[in-house]
């Protein structure tokens, strides 16, 4: 039966490459993936990307790749800033400043592409960033002209937001930046024609200023982060370039500020990854990295910091599996992946980046 | 990126091994020549592994739909066909139509052949956004492959064949692979009739 084992012989050859060959499997990776979203203020318009993440935190070895979605860019309202992904991987919404508004949008759970739901939901004059709390039940927008904070609630089902009675909340001029305290008891904002951090407490999504006068930082304070553990809130004081650091009084939300530690030419982000601090110094077009010292807050800067990233650094998202450091630069037009090393905190260069074609303002990534 | 390079050179590999396999492995076996018909018309079902990873896609896209050719017989040996399909998956629609030359040893009730085919892909991804719906994308489409008859009757054939699809669409290139099946009808013929 020559022909049956010709025949057994060449099906079996035919789908060799269905079964990979011993090489990577085209059925099964060991990557991981996740979606990222990119405003593009110019373009009104958010990009999307996959970012497929292999390899090990140690030593820099891993890698990630972007690839654009089908469809990206997708249509925003006018000038989206801001935008922030709900923690259930459904939702994303973003600040429209020039509309005075905030898109929702619905992730498509195959591919990642957006499909806005209509009507957008009106925020006060200028919204220009947001913070969600972490199980994904309340938005914080700041209105930079209006000064208030608009407030409001997230169906889980629908994503639809309503804002809380009593929002919007008055806050001093000019709000630039909000940040959130892992508990979601506390909001802190800061002005950067103010040389404060104010500080709310949150009471199912009603904000109340905390007694006292407001923490002191530096000239110019940019952004503003909280510790994964809430102990300590970070905030870069651009033109002073610094960082400072607060401790959180855990019943009150008030803070002290325990140092002011120098960083590059004006810092303009800053992320917290468990020990390690990593500042965006846009002037310098470099990161700046850090170890934390608990309980005394102590910044010490890791060996070989700051980072060459060879753009300007805009805004800095971590990723989901801490593996890397994501740049935004709006003179490169483009997201860059640096890979962390977990061991040391320290930084390094990769060739993956994102093109977004015009400046990208905030990035926000699925878990 | 390199270990993705890899699989692909591997992929081509077994592919180019799968036709050289086919032809000396069947001219070293086969003596007796089988009825060569003057057309046949393959129908049948078709599944795709589709490369959606370039669009955007986690992981590859698994496409069921149908497999259309028609095949002229120059000779009993070569022949020359045209060839479309057609898959459905999540959100994702491929249909490729290509003609190229296909080589065939026949045997009794048995034919082999291999076949390389170029022509046109056009993918449809079905997402919808505030200003479209559906994202469509016509290419370049390449294919290398092949597979065997088997006859039932004097008119009909199954068959089974299996293909490396090539699409460049959406400003990515796709490499699929695409088995299909179903019965082939002949028309007219050359050559001695097999004994059925």
């Amino acid at each position: 039966m020559p022909s049956k084992r010709i025949c057994l012989v060449l099906i079996a050859v035919g789908l060799a490459p269905l079964m990979g060959c011993g090489s990577p499997s085209i059925f099964s990776s060991s990557s991981t993936s996740h979606t990222a979203y990119v405003t593009l203020p110019n373009s009104n318009a958010v990009a999307a990307f996959r970012i497929k993440t292999s390899g090990s935190s140690v030593n820099n070895n891993a890698e990630a790749q972007f690839t654009t979605i089908v469809g990206s860019p997708f249509p925003a309202g006018s000038s989206p800033t801001s935008v922030l992904v709900h923690p259930s991987g459904k939702y994303v919404y973003v600040v429209n400043r020039n509309e005075n508004d905030i898109s929702l949008f619905t992730i498509n759970s195959s591919i990642g592409s957006l499909q806005e739901v209509l009507p957008r939901t009106t925020t006060g004059l200028t919204p220009v960033s947001m913070v969600m709390d972490s199980g994904g039940s309340y938005l914080f927008v700041i209105n930079e002209l209006s000064s208030s904070i608009s407030t409001y609630s997230i169906n889980a089902g629908t994503g639809a937001l309503s804002q809380i009675a009593g929002s919007p909340f008055t806050t001093f001029n000019n709000p630039f930046s909000l940040a959130i305290a892992p508990s979601g008891k506390f909001l802190y904002v800061v002005n950067p024609d103010l040389t404060s951090v104010i500080a709310y407490t949150i009471a199912s999504g009603v904000l109340t200023p905390v007694a006292g006068l407001p923490a002191q930082v530096g000239n110019g304070p940019r952004a503003i982060t909280v510790d994964p553990a809430g102990t300590f809130v970070y905030v870069t004081n651009s033109a002073d370039n610094t960082v400072s650091v607060l401790n959180i009084n855990p019943g009150t939300g008030a803070l002290t500020l325990l140092g002011t530690f120098a960083t590059g030419i004006t810092p303009t982000s800053v992320v917290a990854l468990d020990t390690y601090l990593y500042v965006g110094n846009q002037g310098s077009t470099n990161v700046s990295a850090f170890t934390v010292t608990p309980v005394t807050g102590v910044l010490t800067e890791i060996t070989s910091s700051p980072f060459s990233v060879g753009i300007a650094p805009l805004f800095e998202v971590l990723d989901p599996d801490n593996l890397f450091l994501y740049v935004g630069s709006q003179t490169a037009n483009s997201v860059t992946a640096l890979s962390i090393d977990t061991s040391t905190g320290a930084l390094a260069e990769t060739s993956q980046s994102a093109a977004t074609g015009v400046s990208p303002s905030s990035m926000g990534v699925t878990k | 990126m390199a270990s993705k390079r890899l699989g692909i050179v591997c992929k081509r590999t077994a592919i180019f091994l799968f036709m050289v396999f086919s032809v000396v492995t069947a001219a070293s076996s086969l003596s007796a020549g089988q009825i060569a018909p003057q057309w046949e018309f393959f129908g049948g079902y078709s599944y795709m592994r589709f490369d959606s990873p370039p669009l955007g896609y986690p992981s590859w896209s698994n496409l069921n739909g149908f497999n259309g050719e028609v095949t002229y017989n120059i000779t009993r040996r070569f022949s020359v066909t045209a060839d479309g399909s057609g898959g459905y998956g999540s959100m994702i629609t491929a249909y490729n139509y290509m003609i190229g030359p296909q080589y065939n040893l026949r045997k009794d009730k048995s034919k082999y052949f291999a076949h390389a085919f170029i022509g046109k892909a056009e993918n449809t991804i079905g997402i919808t956004t505030l200003i479209k719906s559906g994202f469509e994308s016509v290419g370049r489409a390449y294919a290398f492959g092949g597979g065997y008859d088997r006859d039932l009757t004097p008119r009909f054939t199954f068959r089974v064949m299996a293909d490396y699809l090539h699409t460049d669409t959406f400003g990515t290139s796709q490499t699929d692979v695409r088995i299909s099946t179903g019965l082939v009808f002949h028309l007219g013929h050359f050559g001695r009739r097999p004994k059925l």
